[in-house]
C-alpha cells in the first residue's frame, strides 16, 4: 500500500521537477525543457551544482537559442556564455517564463 | 631536454577554450615537455622561457571551471595549487564572458595564492558591445591585470614584464569573498569545530572553514566522527534556512559577489543580443544543414590530410630511400661486412627508418585538421550535431571528442575519454575508439589501396573511415543493450564563440603532438622491423608437402605466419600468403609496423610458390621484381584486399593503447578490449567477403552467414551474462 500511495503521489502531486529536490514544491513551476526557442526564462530552483557552478544559479536569466523536441539537448544562453544543455538536466530545472 | 633550474614557477589556469594555451605557446615556445601528472592520466604540460636572465618554468593546468575538486582535472589543479605553491597563477579570464570566467578567479582569490589576471578574447568582447575597466577591475580583485591580443606578439613582452614585477612584488591579493550571514556565522562555527592543525598543506583557515562546509570529501575524511557529527548540524542548519543544497548555497553566494563585481566594471553598450556566432550557429546546427556541414567538414580533413601528405611522402620516401638504402648500401659494402649484417642493416633499420618518416605527413595534417577545428570552436558544434545519434548508442554527444580524436591517435583519444564524467561512458568510449582510424593506419589503407586501387585510392580510404564510423554505431548499439545498459550521463558542454585560430597555436599543436608520436611509436616500429628481420633470417625444417620424407628450410616468421594464416582463409587468403599473418602480428606492436612487415616479408618471398630453399638473402636480387607487383601477386582478388583492411580497421588497437586501456580502465577490460575487437574484426571481415563474394560460392558463403550468426548469438548472450554475473554494468 505504501508503494501505491508513492507512486500516486508521484504521479498526481508536484511536477517531475520538483519531486523532493526543491525547496518549494507547492509553488506554480515550469521546466526549462519547456521553453520554446527564443523563449526568455528566470531560473527559480536549480539543485543541479555543475550547472549552478556554470553560472545556472537561480534567478539568473537564460535564453534559450535552440529547443527542438527531437533533440536531446537544448542550446541555451546564460549572461555571454552559450551551453549545450542536456534535456533531463532541463527537466529539472524550474523556471519561471518570461513573455 | 634539461633546463636549468628555475627562479620561479608559474602556473596558468582559466576556464575551457579562454586562450591559455595561446599564451603558453607565446610565453614558452617551444621550450615545452608534454606528460601526465604523477598517478593520472590527465595531461601535464610544462615550458620555460628566460626573463631579464632568470629562467621561469611555466605550468599549463587543464581548463576548469571551479575549483571544487568535482572532476580529476579540478582535483589535480586544486592539488598543484595547495601542494606545490607556484610562486604565481597567472589566471587567464574570457573578457566575452567576464561572469563566468570571474567565478574561479573568486575562487583562486579565496586560496590566497598570489593572481595575476590576464584577459583575452578583447576583439570578441568588443564585437559583442562588452567593456571592462581595467582599473576599476584592478582595484577590486587587488591584484594586477592584462590585457592581451593573441595576435600580437609584442603583447608578450608587456606580459612577461607584467609577470616580472608581480613576481617581485611576492603581494598576495588584497580580496574578500563576503557571504551571506547565515553562511558567514556557519563559517566562524566551523573554524572553532575543527583543528585547523591537520591541514597542514592549507594555509588559510577561512578557504579551509569554505570546503569542509562545502563537504568536500577530501577534507571531510580527516575529521574525527565528533568533528564530523558538528559539521552535519552547522551545515544541515544553513540548508534549512537558505532551502538549498550547500553546496549550492555557497556557489550562488560566489556568483553573488561576482554579479556585484562585474556590474561594478563591465559597461556593456547594448542589452543582451545575439552575437555573431550565435546566428552561425542557426544554420551550423540546424537541423537541415548540421548533418551535411559535419560530414562536408570531415571530408575536407581526410582530403586535406590524404591530399596534401601524398606528394610530401613520395618526395620524403625517396630522398631518404636514395641516403639510407643505396647510399647507405654502397657504404657498407664498401667496408665488408657479412652480408647478412648489410642486409640487417639496410633493409631491416634502413626500410624501418624510410617507413616511420612516411608516417610524417599525413599524421601532421591530421593533428593540423584536428587543431584547427578544436580552436577555431567547430569542435563543441559537432558534438553538438553527433549527439543526436551518439544518444542512439548510448553515449553522451561529448563522447564524440575522444571519437575524433582518435582519428589522430588512440592513445590520446583514450586519454580524452576523461573530460566524460561517468565511468561507464569513459569505458565505452575507450572501447569504441580503436574504430576509428588513427593517422597510423591511414599508411596502412594508403600502402594498400595504391597497390590495388590505384584509381581510386581516395574512395576506398574515404569508405574504410565512413566503414569504421559505422561499426562504431553497431558495435555501441550491442554494447548498449548488453554490457552497458545504463543510461549515459547528463550532457553539458560549452558552445566557445567562433574565432580564428592562431596558426603558431595550431603548429606547435601539431608538432607536438607529432614529436611524441614519432619517437614513441618510431622506436617501437624499429624494433618490431628489427625482430621481424632476425625472424626471417632464423630458419627451421618442416616436412615438405611436395616430397615425401623430404624437409623444408623455412624462416621461423613464415612457420608463425602460416599457422595463423587459416584464420583468414574466411576473407580469401590463401595459405600460402603467410605474410599477411606476420604483418598483423607486427600490427600489434604498431599499425604503421604492418606496412614495413609487408615490405620485409614479400620483399624476402618473391614468387609465392618458390620456397626459400637454401636460406641466402641477396640484396640485389630483392631489389630486381617490385615489391608492390609481389603483394599484387599474392591476392587473390581485391575483394580478399578490401575484407583484410576491413579487418585491418578493426582488430585489436596497438600495444601503446592496450596499456593505456589497462592504466585506463584496468586489466580486465584491456583483455576484454583484445579479444573483442579481434573478434568484430574478424566477424566483419568475413561477413563482407562473404556477401561480396555471394555469386562466385554461395553455398560457401551461406554456410559463412550462418556460422557468424551463431557467433554473433553466442557472443551477445555471454556479455548479457556477464553483465548479469559480475555486475560489470556500470
Amino acid at each position: 500500500m505504501p508503494g501505491l500511495f508513492k507512486r500516486l503521489r508521484h504521479r498526481w502531486g508536484a511536477h517531475p521537477a520538483c519531486k523532493g529536490e526543491c525547496a518549494h514544491p507547492d509553488k506554480p513551476c515550469d521546466i526549462l525543457a519547456n521553453v520554446p526557442t527564443e523563449g526568455t526564462a528566470v531560473i527559480t530552483c536549480n539543485s543541479d551544482h555543475k550547472t549552478v557552478e556554470r553560472g545556472l544559479y537561480n534567478g539568473v536569466q537564460v535564453k534559450v537559442l535552440r529547443n527542438e523536441e527531437t533533440e536531446p539537448n537544448l542550446v541555451v544562453a546564460v549572461g555571454d556564455a552559450r551551453y549545450v544543455l542536456d534535456r533531463r538536466i532541463a527537466r529539472r530545472i524550474r523556471v519561471r517564463t518570461e513573455q | 631536454m634539461t633546463y636549468r633550474t628555475p627562479a620561479f614557477r608559474l602556473a596558468l589556469l582559466g576556464n575551457p577554450n579562454v586562450g591559455k594555451t595561446s599564451i603558453f605557446n607565446i610565453l614558452t615556445g617551444s621550450r615545452q615537455t608534454v606528460g601526465n601528472w604523477p598517478g593520472v592520466t590527465v595531461e601535464h604540460k610544462s615550458g620555460h622561457y628566460t626573463h631579464h636572465g632568470k629562467e621561469i618554468e611555466v605550468i599549463d593546468l587543464p581548463g576548469i571551471y571551479s575549483l571544487t575538486a568535482a572532476t580529476p582535472d579540478e582535483k589535480v589543479t586544486r592539488d598543484y595549487l595547495l601542494e606545490q605553491r607556484p610562486d604565481l597563477v597567472i589566471n587567464v579570464v574570457d573578457a566575452a564572458n567576464p561572469e563566468r570566467n570571474l567565478y574561479l578567479t573568486v575562487q583562486l582569490l579565496e586560496m590566497q595564492v598570489p593572481v595575476l589576471v590576464v584577459l583575452t578574447m578583447l576583439d570578441i568582447a568588443q564585437q559583442n558591445g562588452i567593456g571592462i575597466e581595467l582599473e576599476h577591475l584592478k582595484n577590486h580583485l587587488g591584484c594586477r591585470v592584462v590585457p592581451m591580443q593573441l595576435y600580437h606578439r609584442a603583447n608578450a613582452e608587456i606580459l612577461k614584464d607584467e609577470i616580472s614585477f608581480a613576481l617581485e612584488e611576492k603581494s598576495l591579493p588584497a580580496f574578500t569573498v563576503f557571504y551571506d550571514e547565515v553562511v558567514e556565522l556557519a563559517l566562524l562555527k566551523v573554524r572553532y569545530a575543527v583543528d585547523a592543525a591537520k591541514f597542514p598543506q592549507i594555509p588559510d583557515e577561512e578557504w579551509l572553514a569554505v570546503k569542509l562546509l562545502e563537504q568536500d570529501e577530501d577534507y571531510l575524511k580527516q575529521l574525527s566522527e565528533t568533528e564530523k557529527a558538528q559539521l552535519q548540524i552547522i551545515t544541515k542548519a544553513v540548508e534549512k534556512h537558505r532551502g538549498q543544497d550547500i553546496r549550492n548555497v555557497i556557489a550562488d553566494d560566489r556568483y553573488s559577489v561576482v554579479r556585484g563585481l562585474v556590474k561594478d566594471v563591465v559597461k556593456r553598450k547594448t542589452k543582451w543580443r545575439k552575437t555573431w556566432s550565435d546566428r552561425v550557429d542557426e544554420v551550423v546546427l540546424s537541423g537541415v544543414f548540421g548533418l551535411p556541414i559535419f560530414f562536408f567538414v570531415m571530408f575536407l580533413v581526410f582530403s586535406l590530410t590524404i591530399k596534401a601528405s601524398q606528394p610530401l611522402v613520395s618526395i620524403i620516401s625517396a630522398a631518404l630511400d636514395w641516403l639510407l638504402v643505396k647510399q647507405g648500401g654502397v657504404l657498407l659494402t664498401k667496408l665488408a661486412l657479412p652480408l647478412w649484417l648489410t642486409d640487417f642493416a639496410i633493409n631491416g633499420i634502413g626500410s624501418g627508418i624510410v617507413t616511420i618518416a612516411t608516417f610524417i605527413p599525413p599524421i601532421f595534417f591530421i593533428f593540423i585538421s584536428l587543431g584547427w577545428l578544436e580552436d577555431s570552436g567547430y569542435m563543441a558544434r559537432a558534438a553538438f550535431v553527433a549527439d543526436k545519434f551518439m544518444r542512439k548508442i548510448g553515449l553522451p554527444g561529448k563522447a564524440f571528442i575522444p571519437l575524433l580524436v582518435g582519428f589522430g591517435c588512440t592513445v590520446p583519444a583514450i586519454m580524452a575519454t576523461r573530460t566524460l564524467e561517468n565511468k561507464r561512458d569513459r569505458i565505452m568510449t575507450s572501447l569504441l575508439t580503436p574504430f576509428m582510424s588513427c593517422g597510423a593506419k591511414l599508411p596502412v589503407y594508403t600502402y594498400l589501396a595504391m597497390i590495388f586501387f590505384p584509381q581510386s585510392a581516395n574512395l576506398v580510404v574515404f569508405g574504410l573511415y565512413m566503414a569504421g564510423i559505422i561499426l562504431v554505431m553497431l558495435t555501441g548499439l550491442m554494447l548498449k543493450q548488453t554490457l552497458f545498459k545504463s543510461q549515459p550521463a547528463d550532457f553539458i558542454m560549452e558552445l566557445p564563440a567562433y574565432h580564428l585560430p592562431t596558426l603558431n597555436g595550431i603548429m606547435m599543436h601539431a608538432w607536438h603532438r607529432l614529436k611524441d608520436f614519432v619517437l614513441r611509436a618510431g622506436k617501437t616500429i624499429l624494433a618490431v622491423i628489427a625482430v621481424m628481420y632476425i625472424l626471417q633470417m632464423i630458419y627451421v625444417r618442416v616436412p615438405c608437402p611436395v616430397v615425401p620424407n623430404a624437409k623444408d628450410k623455412i624462416s621461423v616468421l613464415e612457420y608463425a605466419g602460416k599457422k595463423i594464416t587459416p584464420i583468414f582463409a574466411s576473407m580469401g587468403i590463401e595459405d600460402d600468403n603467410w605474410h599477411v599473418g606476420v604483418a598483423l602480428i607486427s600490427g600489434l606492436f604498431a599499425k604503421e609496423a604492418i606496412v614495413g612487415s609487408l615490405q620485409t616479408t614479400y620483399s624476402g618471398s618473391r614468387n609465392p610458390h618458390q620456397e626459400h630453399m637454401n636460406g641466402n638473402f641477396s640484396l640485389i636480387e630483392q631489389k630486381e621484381v617490385p615489391v608492390d607487383e609481389i603483394i599484387r601477386n599474392h591476392f587473390q582478388d581485391e575483394d580478399s584486399v578490401l575484407a583484410l583492411l576491413l579487418f585491418i580497421l578493426l582488430y585489436s588497437p596497438c600495444a601503446a593503447a592496450l596499456t593505456m586501456l589497462w592504466k585506463e580502465h584496468g586489466k580486465g577490460w584491456m583483455l576484454f578490449a583484445f579479444g573483442f575487437l579481434t573478434l568484430q574484426a574478424w566477424q566483419a571481415a568475413t561477413l563482407f567477403y562473404a556477401v561480396v563474394t555471394w555469386l562466385r560460392h554461395p553455398l560457401w558463403s551461406l554456410g559463412m552467414l550462418c556460422i557468424l550468426a551463431f557467433l554473433w548469438i553466442w557472443e551477445h548472450l555471454i556479455m548479457d551474462w556477464i553483465a548479469k554475473r559480475n555486475a560489470r554494468t556500470v
